[in-house]
């Protein structure tokens, strides 16, 4: 026993400081570990989205100019409410242009599946002559708000052809809110600027539905003089 | 003098025990050390990338503002893409848009003589009807509507004659 104590006193002491020692590193080691860990992974995406703004900036900044002009075409285009007087003003100004006589317009609202994309069908009939209604049903894709021919019927009499058609223009409701700051907002791409560009030639209404105002009734001074 | 130890050698610690506490007690030493550089490496590191995160926050943060002054931009941008997504969506739906533009390209090469009794038109199909007071017209009709080229398919679904309106043609055609 008293070889053993001798033996564990010289030895003893360096063991329990090696331990502590062993302790301490493991405790430093992992705590600094993860507080690195933690300020390293804060700086990754605080860089992240440094490029994400920076890139957001510059696309805002460059394209300022353009994205005024195209965000009244692209509103025409598909407007947000039912745009049926817009298209009723639309097919008469191009009947007189396409020479045909409108005898008929109707529309009613109706919805797409659930999807904010909802539609007006359009019926209407016209008379002219073959070339002329042929003519004015090829007018109508290249008009704003964007229409859909589902169904022409052409019917034959003598110098006259009545039509009946069925059509299609569109409406959704405005986006609501803008996407976080930080999400990455692409410029217009290629694609949508040929969209763009085409919808620019297309035959566009003079007057929008956005663009209504009550025309009265006005203030009168006194009642008792019309 | 010479130092004298009285003790029984047996109580002595054994030498190889006296040698093994000098390596452990250097060892320890340099443990110490590794540790005391590791944490001087370790407070150094996280100062600096502490320091890189508060200049990337300030910059964030003016990048921030910077966008917010362009809010209305933005809001421009972003209605843009919506309607045209809106605008794909409806033009890549089935249209009656090309049938309409064949029908008037080959009546437009019709033969002199020939009449439109009806067209009906809808997304990839067109049904038409040709009359024609001639026999021989009615042949050039038909070569012209197959020579033409305009359409892919055409079906002949009937030929009627009436001596007083004469030759009818129906067709389905598909371009």
């Amino acid at each position: 026993m008293t070889f053993l104590g001798a033996n564990l006193r010289v030895v003893g002491g360096p063991v329990v400081f090696l331990l502590i020692l062993v302790g301490l590193t493991i405790f430093v080691i992992n705590t600094g570990f993860k507080q690195i860990s933690q300020v390293q992974n804060k700086l990754t995406e605080s860089q992240k989205q440094e490029v994400v703004l920076a890139s957001k900036l510059d696309t805002l900044q460059k394209g300022r100019e353009s994205f005024e002009n195209f965000s009244d075409l692209s509103v025409i285009a598909i407007p947000d409410k039912p745009p049926t007087a817009v298209i009723s003003s639309q097919l008469k100004t191009l009947a007189g242009t396409g020479g045909v006589v409108i005898t008929k317009i109707s529309g009613t609202a109706q919805r797409v599946n659930d999807s904010p994309l909802q539609s007006v069908e359009v019926e209407m009939t016209f008379e002219g002559d073959l070339n002329q209604a042929l003519g004015y049903v090829n007018m109508l894709p290249s008009t704003l708000p964007l229409l859909m021919i589902e169904e022409v019927r052409l019917s034959g009499q003598e110098s006259v052809t009545r039509t009946q058609m069925k059509l299609a223009a569109f409406f959704a409701p405005l986006p609501q809110t803008l996407p976080a700051i930080t999400t990455a907002i692409g410029d217009i791409s290629e694609e949508e600027k040929g969209l763009l560009t085409k919808f620019s030639s297309y035959s566009q209404p003079t007057f929008s539905s956005a663009e209504l105002a009550p025309g009265g009734p006005y203030e009168r001074v006194d009642l008792f003089n019309f | 003098m010479p130092s004298i130890n009285l003790l029984p050698r047996d109580l002595a610690p054994k030498a190889s025990f006296i040698k093994a506490s000098g390596a452990i007690r250097k060892l320890t030493t340099l443990g110490v050390i590794a540790l005391l550089v590791s944490l001087g490496v370790s407070i150094g590191l996280f100062l600096i990338i502490s320091n890189r995160l508060k200049v990337s926050t300030a910059r964030k943060e003016q990048l921030e503002q910077n966008i917010k002054a362009l809010q209305a931009t933005e809001q421009k941008l972003v209605l843009i893409k919506d309607r045209l997504a809106f605008a794909s969506d409806v033009l890549a739906r089935p249209s009656g848009v090309e049938e309409a533009k064949a029908i008037q390209e080959l009546v437009g090469v019709f033969p002199e003589g020939v009449g439109v009794k009806a067209i009906d038109i809808k997304p990839d199909l067109t049904s038409a009807s040709f009359q024609t007071q001639d026999s021989l017209v009615l042949t050039q009709m038909m070569a012209t509507i197959v020579s033409s080229g305009i359409y892919k398919k055409v079906d002949l679904m009937g030929i009627n004659f009436i001596p007083a309106t004469g030759f009818t043609a129906s067709f389905n055609l598909t371009n």
